[in-house]
């Protein structure tokens, strides 16, 4: 632990949030810049240090942003982003169906959605499919990194599978849409509306109707 | 990854940019003379400073010269695409202050002058 890292800790511990490339090219020079900061008898302490509560997690947010869209362009493997455009697509369908349920009827149960071939190919098997493939994408990504040399490899690796892990989640939650549609008609059916109007949206979720 | 620069440059961009046209500076120097510019209207802390210092080099606008001591202390410098970027801004503010006193918008007449 070097001079700056002693006479700022808890700092130094934080800067281990950013990515590790950035963290390596500018760590040290942002603990100096802190220390110049701090030292500045014409600058306040207090103000130095408020400026950085605000400063700190916009920047480590930003940061890890581009890292991650680094990731997704460069180091994300073929078959996710391939299991991420596939499954995009088969999901897509349910969220269309849902916006023009909302402009063109108040609530789900009485849109045309409820229909039983829909139910089936838009809500359940599409969905179902597009959770298997990024199932799969997932496992290959898990057993590549089963593979890797070391644990920054396999952080890595599972890092580019969040877009399987995405479409996944998302697909499994609209089987539970489905599942638990009875209650979940009373907010999606016009959302700004029954939000709008919390009491009578949480009788609907108790007793399945208005 | 270097791309191309254009169109109007961010505000902290370009008073980094500015900040250096003087003379290569460190970190806590950019910050100074960025905050004496702006009269105190653009304040950075190390997070945004580092963030657009490391942008600006990816753009290869701005480079690190070669650390001489302190090497926590690192100096950067304008390149020739950064130099050109800068003229390039001031160029058009230029422009823009000469149609606000054609237009007589500037010296404290603005929403008075018809």
């Amino acid at each position: 632990m070097n001079k700056l890292e002693q006479r700022f800790p808890r700092y130094s511990k934080l800067l281990s949030l950013y990515p590790s490339n950035y963290r390596q090219n500018y760590g040290e020079q942002m603990l100096q810049t802190l220390a110049d900061m701090l030292d500045d008898p014409e600058r306040s302490k207090t103000a130095v240090w408020s400026r950085l509560t605000l400063d700190f997690p916009l920047s480590l947010l930003k940061q890890q942003l581009i890292y991650t869209g680094e990731v997704m362009a460069m180091d994300t493997p073929y078959y996710v982003k391939r299991s991420a455009v596939v499954g995009s697509a088969l999901v897509a369908p349910f969220f269309i169906f849902l916006a023009l349920n909302g402009i063109m009827h108040n609530r789900l149960q009485h849109s045309w959605v409820w229909n039983s071939w829909f139910l089936f190919v838009w809500l359940i098997l599409l969905p179902a499919i597009a959770a298997l493939a990024n199932i799969q994408a997932l496992v290959r990504s898990r057993q590549a990194a089963g593979t890797a040399q070391n644990k920054r490899a396999v952080g890595v690796t599972a890092r580019s599978s969040w877009p399987a892990l995405t479409i996944l989640l998302v697909s499994l939650g609209i089987l539970g849409i489905v599942f638990f549609h009875d209650s979940v008609h009373c907010v999606t059916g016009n959302p700004y509306r029954e939000l709008h109007n919390w009491h009578a949206t949480w009788q609907c979720i108790q007793n399945g109707t208005v | 990854m270097s791309k191309k620069v254009t169109g109007l440059l961010p505000q902290v961009t370009f008073s980094i940019l500015f900040a250096l046209s003087l003379k290569p500076r460190h970190g806590y120097e950019i910050m100074q003379q960025v905050e004496h510019d702006s009269v105190g209207k653009v304040k950075l802390g190390p997070g945004a400073l580092y963030g657009t210092i490391k942008q600006l080099r990816e753009d290869n606008l701005i480079e690190e010269m070669p650390f001489e001591g302190n090497e926590r202390r690192r100096y950067y410098r304008l390149t020739k695409k950064g130099w050109d970027t800068l003229n390039a801004e001031l160029a058009y503010f230029q422009n823009t202050v000469e149609l606000a006193q054609q237009r007589k918008l500037l010296g404290g007449t603005l929403g008075v002058a018809q």
